[in-house]
């Protein structure tokens, strides 16, 4: 065929589909049912102008129309519910065990710097003042002295609403940050990570010293236990990014990332979700000092053990070799 | 087909196949364009950033803070992402540069991909400036940068405007004849006289003789035809189009 015949007989078609592709939710239902069978008779189109080596401008414009119907045609997605919980429930703890070099990678280095410099700090307190400039310190104290004022009477019910938002803007910011750096060769993440141990261990040692111990660490331990774990998942999955452009196994380099980003998504994504469940935490239960200190420690080992149990055991009995993403 | 293939080696087009079968071409994005979108981007976001503050502070004292912190989250982290999710791969930035993200194979960009791509833009931008992602993006045929390369996605052009139905139709003069071709053209000479038959109208006739000059000698013409070297191709893009039979 002709290009001119081409173009006059089939031209009717490629209005049609611009029409089509205009029409969106409930306009486009009733013309659902032929769309198929139109960007069918669109790549055949296509097909014919490439065979026949019609205007490029003809082949280009065929083009662009494939592309806009397939973007339509496989542009809905299937979400429920049930599959956030399975994410929840199963993937993310099974991707984190299937990746379980990088977590205790990760992990070493946040509590062994922790500890390091709580050490530190502990043997010589003056050297608290070499990691951190001295107002902050200072304010460090001020939240954590059980004779200042805050702590007198408790906060109201807004600012707890206030410090929940707060916690998740800036954790979650910090996680990602974490995540994001990963992806240049892992320096990124290794940085935030051990920034992030050496204050802990640096501020938790200096607090011991100045005696705050019984307000410092039944704060923390309840939220900390999804907290700290979250931020070493979240440079777990950095790391795993980071590794991969060493590492790529035959592959790519740009393959080898595509591969790890996968497991490096669920974590990341689960890590999120343990934050916010700080959040809430931190939020509405930590700061609630008018309570028994037992009653405290023993809510936060309590969620030490839940965090545990739920990364140790979630998803196993299930069947096996699903996880998420593979072993890498 | 042999030509396609060996345009794919020297230009920056992919090949999208999809399920069914069909083969056809992304035209990955590159730089400047993708520049000038994300600086849209910025500005819009930057708006609706300024804009929700200020609105959201005013009502602090009803709803109290957390929803500031709330809205500054949603927007820093995931301003690119709802827009490419529900919008089609376009941010309102992309849309103005005549931009999609799609996935290698043509098909919408995923949630997750979305997400990835966007949160690695951190690391693309890491000390201001993007530097990292010019690096990479140059350094990559299809133009990705590291966000791209975890995600498997592609930045491409994607008009949906008019401007290729308005040049659409050939103008065909009435005064030139048609030419039978004096051999088979393969099919990238077909295209190339097609081409030329396209933009004739607004070459003038000087340069147009002066482009056809050379091509329409191997093209067949002598001086038995008594033709200018222009109207000797137009005549032989008639015959393969089809006009005037």
């Amino acid at each position: 065929m002709r290009q001119e015949l081409f173009v006059a007989r089939r031209k009717a078609d490629w209005e049609l589909a611009e029409k089509v592709l205009s029409l969106s939710g409930q306009h486009f239902k009733p013309v659902a049912g032929t769309f198929p069978s139109l960007f069918r008779r669109l790549s055949q189109d296509l097909n014919t102008a490439r065979a026949q080596a019609y205007d490029p401008v003809i082949i280009e414009k065929l083009d662009q129309l494939v592309l806009a119907c397939h973007q339509k045609l496989y542009g809905t997605r299937a979400w429920s519910p049930a599959g956030l919980f399975r994410f929840l429930v199963s993937d993310f703890p099974r991707t984190l065990r299937t990746h379980w070099k990088s977590f205790a990678a990760a992990t070493i280095i946040f509590y062994g710097l922790a500890a390091l410099s709580a050490g530190l700090v502990l043997s010589q307190p003056e050297s608290a003042w070499d990691f951190m400039p001295p107002s902050q310190l200072e304010t460090m104290e001020n939240m954590y002295d059980p004779d200042a004022e805050h702590f007198l009477e408790p906060r109201e019910a807004s600012g707890d609403a206030d410090m929940f938002g707060f916690y998740i803007y800036n954790n979650i910011s910090i996680a990602f940050r974490t995540f994001a750096g990963g992806v240049l060769a892992g320096i990124g993440s290794l940085f935030f990570l051990a920034l992030n141990g050496v204050s802990f261990g640096v501020v938790a040692g200096h607090l011991v010293n100045a005696g705050f111990q019984d307000s410092f660490f039944p704060f923390v331990i309840a939220h900390g236990s999804f907290e700290l774990t979250a931020i070493v998942i979240s440079a777990q999955a950095g790391l795993l990014l980071g590794w991969s452009a060493f590492v790529t196994r035959g592959l790519s380099r740009s393959e080898s990332f595509r591969r790890a980003a996968k497991p490096a998504l669920t974590l990341i994504g689960g890590a999120a979700v343990m934050l916010v469940a700080a959040a809430v935490l931190e939020a509405f239960w930590s700061s609630r000092h008018e309570f028994p200190l037992n009653l405290r420690y023993a809510s936060g080992a309590a969620c030490w053990l839940f965090v545990a149990a739920y990364l140790g055991l979630g998803g196993r009995g299930g069947k096996r070799g699903k996880a998420k993403g593979g072993r890498t | 087909m042999s030509d396609n293939a060996s345009d794919r080696s020297r230009d920056t087009l992919v090949a999208a196949r999809t399920p069914e079968g069909i083969e056809y071409e992304l035209k990955p994005a590159g730089l400047m364009a993708r520049a000038v979108a994300y600086l849209v981007d910025t500005l819009i976001s930057g708006a609706i950033f300024t804009v929700g503050a200020m609105i959201l502070t005013l009502g602090a004292k009803i709803t109290g803070q957390w929803i500031i912190y709330l809205f500054m989250f949603a927007i820093t982290w995931f301003y690119h992402v709802s827009f490419e999710v529900f919008g089609g791969g376009r941010t309102p930035g992309k849309r103005t540069m005549g931009l999609r993200v799609v996935m290698p194979d043509g098909s919408p960009v995923s949630p997750g991909a979305s997400f990835l791509r966007n949160v690695l833009r951190f690391a693309d931008t890491f000390m201001s400036l993007y530097h990292i992602a010019f690096l990479t993006m140059t350094a990559s045929r299809d133009f990705r940068r590291l966000g791209d390369h975890a995600a498997g996605t592609l930045v491409v052009y994607a008009r949906t405007d008019t401007t290729l139905d308005r040049r659409a139709r050939i103008a065909w003069p009435d005064w030139v004849p048609t030419i039978q071709p004096p051999r088979a053209l393969s099919n990238r000479e077909r295209q190339t006289i097609l081409a030329f038959a396209r933009r004739y109208p607004w070459l003038g006739l000087l340069r147009a003789n002066e482009i056809a000059t050379g091509y329409a000698r191997t093209l067949g013409l002598s001086d038995e035809h008594k033709l200018a070297p222009s109207t000797y191709i137009l005549g032989l893009a008639r015959f393969l189009a089809g006009v005037g039979q």
